[in-house]
């Protein structure tokens, strides 16, 4: 018998719901009165996930994770589910990020039949010879419309500064050389791999009830799980600190793009903990990098940069990363009035009314996320798989202390941490 | 002030002629404001109004640097103030918008007051110095628009669009880029900018868009002793202007050499078919048809089954009777993918029209609009192009109308289109740089 839990927070007076379903799928419920509803069928797979095996002897082609997701729409009967989904007036997409593989669909009519579709298609896989190689061609163009894009380049080319083993530093859809190694074999022995219930998460937001998601599930899934639930994951060694200070390429630019890495060594393997260090390291962020901090005026000021210059943050249980990106006619000049500040910072630790700032910031954004379904299922799904829980988050954020992101800033954001990706106009 | 429940929401007719479309909601814990005026695009003034926009986004007398600003929306518990800048039919669209959280979230009353009055102070009472526009935020503001010019082939789809609408437009107003030539940008000064600034208050009143729990009346109020004031707009509302009579007799080609690795093209199509005309909503159905989703005739026949490109799609511009393709392929592909593609639309004109594909363009176009009730930008979006045009038509009276849309008429639609325009960005398709 399905089990369900429910989680309340009192401060965004939400609900959700946690349902064991006895095929092994974890479904989570958000009941939101908006007109759309959204939902996500996710694998905890991704593009770093590029062994089938826990020793690193059995490596996959770059880019399967990316081509299973594009081909799975694919039927036996000839048919597309991209087409069933438009039979039902429904948003159908997928996508493929560095952990996980997500397929999804909106709607605002037909819900029940659109969920059928969803469960249905993604656990039926079917993969054909001539039809995969045509996949070869449409993805092939995808790889030349990401390689013609600066920003992508310069984003890759930080991770390859950054990484020197890790499957991270490899681009999520592969290249046109390791594409060409998968066959419709390679496909469903890595679906037979990942693509277990156990290691997939249903979450659906909108007007519904977790009652009515569980009769379509109940129809539509196995009625146990009957298969093993641990897969084996393999990581290659890193070392702790940036393998290049930098990496320049020439491109299609009219001015320089650049992105700065802080490379994370230290990952806590506790997802409670990783949880409060990202809640920290949100808030550190916002803190040195933001419009309204300092280190934006002096770059500004300096005629430094371009007005446009964001701060990132990943952190997953094997990698973890920082990045700064702008464009800059001198990203030398950028990377070392970046050290300046940051050490400046180091020294005479965090200020104090900076730090409330940021807090009041990161929680405003955080209530801000409850008002989209699209927001809310993909904030659910990310902390799902990262073990982790949304409504704890607010209490991270309100918790955590000034002596911790100023550890943080003294451990990450150092230059042995880092790599400068520059990608240049050409001549 | 007078006040007419119409649409889903509440339509107040302020003082001037302003107009102020308020849909009272609980449902989101966000409230949305915008304001904006539409003005003719000119090739004269077109980029000065650019200019113009991000200077007065950078500080006010009260905030009067960005780090000041930044930190006054980050007090408001992370409020968010962008320009609105766009262009429809023949008109340049400007403004602010801003999302901000509700009452139920900050401390005190609601942010709405102080939102309004913040962009409101942008045009009525901005960061001057010696009763100009500040120097330095002007020269920062043209360096940053030329940056911006240069930058268009950062974005090789975009600037391909924008070739092409070029081409497309030729001789009208909406053929001029809003960001225009780097020399224009270089000739404004802080002292023209200031002029252009009075100008538009006094030639322009614009409309205020607000989804939210809190009293549209309330705020009606506070739009009046903001943006109405002596330093106030005072201008007219100017009607909507849109060439549409101007379908293209022949196809122009235009070719641009790029070292891109994948080649971009672009297709414009047009005809005689304005937003007023009774074909109009059968141009977004052919688009539907044509390009407009996974179930197209694009996404299916161009990408699915020959495989030719990963990115294949259209979109309509109804204001102008227009609907743009666009596609990235290997350069050798270049002919045949162009050809696919004006087959398919060739097969729409003669109307090869299956059930299932016109089942799910209409389902497709219906949840759409739909979505559009969740979204608070996108609804004020859709009122700011009906008001603008002293149109009354609610969401839903859009919608039904093109769920009425008959075969026939999609049919007439596609043999009313002309092509136009082929704008192709040439890549130089290196294999090797793929690796």
């Amino acid at each position: 018998m399905s089990k369900i839990q429910t989680l309340h927070s009192d401060l965004l007076h939400e609900t959700y719901y946690k349902i064991s379903h006895d095929s092994g799928l974890p479904i989570y419920v958000f009941p939101k009165k908006l007109t759309s509803a959204y939902a996500l069928f996710g694998v905890d797979f991704g593009s770093v996930d590029a062994f089938f095996d826990g020793e690193g002897k059995e490596k996959m082609p770059d880019g399967v994770a990316h081509f299973l997701e594009h081909k799975l729409f694919s039927n036996e009967d000839g048919s597309d589910s991209f087409e069933h989904f438009s039979a039902y007036g429904a948003d159908a997409n997928a996508f493929t990020s560095h952990t996980r593989t997500v397929y999804l669909f909106s709607a605002t009519d037909r819900f029940s039949k659109s969920l059928s579709e969803l469960l249905t298609f993604v656990t039926h896989p079917y993969f054909e010879k001539n039809s995969v190689e045509r996949e070869k061609e449409i993805i092939g163009e995808e790889i030349r419309m990401c390689r013609d894009n600066p920003y992508d380049r310069c984003y890759y080319n930080m991770l390859a500064g950054l990484y020197s083993a890790h499957p991270v530093k490899n681009d999520i859809c592969g290249s046109l050389s390791s594409i060409a190694k998968i066959t419709p074999e390679l496909l469903y022995q890595t679906y037979e791999h990942f693509y277990r219930l156990s290691n997939m998460a249903l979450v659906v937001c909108g007007d519904t009830t977790p009652e009515e998601i569980l009769k379509i599930a109940d129809e539509n899934l196995p009625p146990k799980c009957n298969y093993p639930r641990n897969i084996s994951r393999f990581c290659p060694k890193e070392p702790p600190h940036a393998v290049k200070e930098s990496v320049r390429e020439a491109g299609q630019v009219a001015k320089p793009v650049f992105s700065i890495g802080f490379k994370i060594d230290r990952l806590p393997k506790d997802s409670f903990a990783r949880s409060r260090m990202d809640a920290a390291l949100a808030l550190l962020s916002e803190t040195l990098f933001s419009e309204s901090g300092e280190l934006y005026r002096r770059l500004i000021a300096k005629k430094l940069i371009s007005p446009e210059f964001s701060s990132d943050l990943a952190l997953t249980a094997t990698f973890g990363f920082v990045q700064l990106a702008g464009e800059a006619e001198d990203p030398d000049a950028v990377w070392r009035e970046v050290f300046a500040y940051l050490e400046e910072q180091q020294k005479q630790g965090i200020d104090g009314a900076e730090f409330e700032r940021a807090r009041r910031v990161e929680f405003a954004e955080y209530i801000k996320g409850f008002d989209s379904t699209e927001e809310i299922a993909n904030n659910l799904l990310a902390f799902v798989f990262d073990g982790a829980e949304i409504f704890q988050y607010g209490d991270l954020l309100r918790g955590v202390r000034k002596d911790e992101i100023e550890e943080l800033l003294a451990e990450i954001f150092r230059k042995e941490n880092a790599t400068l990706s520059v990608v240049f106009p050409k001549k | 002030m007078r006040s007419d429940d119409t649409m889903r929401g509440r339509l107040f007719s302020l003082p001037g002629g302003a107009k102020f479309f308020a849909v009272p909601t609980d449902r989101f814990k966000c409230e949305y404001f915008s304001c904006r005026f539409q003005t003719p695009i000119r090739p004269e003034t077109v980029q000065k109004n650019t200019l113009l926009l991000s200077v007065l986004r950078r500080g006010t007398a009260k905030f009067p640097d960005q780090t000041a600003l930044s930190r006054h929306l980050d007090f408001l518990y992370s409020s968010a103030v962008r320009s609105v800048l766009s262009t429809r039919g023949d008109m340049q669209t400007l403004g602010f918008s801003a999302d901000f959280l509700g009452e139920d979230y900050v401390e005190g009353k609601g942010l709405y007051a102080a939102i309004t009055a913040l962009c409101a102070s942008f045009f009525t009472d901005p960061a001057m110095e010696n009763g100009h526009l500040r120097a330095d935020h002007t020269e920062t503001e043209k360096r940053n628009m030329i940056d911006a010019i240069r930058a268009k082939i950062n974005n090789p789809r975009a600037l391909c669009a924008a070739k092409c609408r070029e081409i497309l437009y030729s001789g009208e107003p909406a053929a001029l880029d809003l960001l225009g030539e780097e020399e224009t940008v270089s000739s404004i000064d802080a002292e023209s900018l200031t002029a252009r600034l009075r100008a538009l208050r006094t030639e322009n009143m614009p409309d205020f868009f607000y989804v939210g729990n809190s009293d549209p009346q309330r705020i009606a109020a506070v739009l009046e002793e903001t943006f109405l004031t002596a330093n106030g707009f005072s201008g007219q509302r100017n009607p909507m202007r849109a060439v549409t009579e101007n379908a293209p007799q022949k196809a122009v080609y235009a070719t641009e050499k790029t070292s891109l690795s994948q080649g971009k093209l672009t297709l414009g199509f047009r005809a005689d078919i304005g937003d007023r005309h009774p074909l109009s909503p059968a141009i977004v159905v052919l688009n539907e048809l044509y390009g407009g989703s996974p179930a197209s005739k694009l996404f299916l026949h161009v990408r699915e089954d020959k495989g030719l490109c990963y990115q294949c799609s259209s979109g309509a511009d109804r204001t102008k009777g227009a609907i743009l393709a666009a596609a990235g392929m290997k350069p050798e592909n270049r002919q045949v993918t162009e050809d696919a593609m004006l087959a398919e639309f060739a097969a729409l004109a003669r109307g090869e029209i299956g059930d299932t594909e016109w089942e799910a363009a209409r389902l497709s176009l219906a949840n759409a609009f739909l979505q559009y009730e969740d979204n608070p930008a996108a609804l004020c979006a859709f009122y700011a192009g009906r008001i603008a045009s002293d149109d009354d038509e609610t969401i839903e009276e859009w919608r039904e109308r093109v769920m009425r849309v008959t075969r026939e008429e999609v049919v007439e639609a596609a043999r009313a289109m002309r092509l136009g325009a082929v704008y192709y960005l040439d890549g130089c398709g290196s294999e090797e740089a793929t690796e």
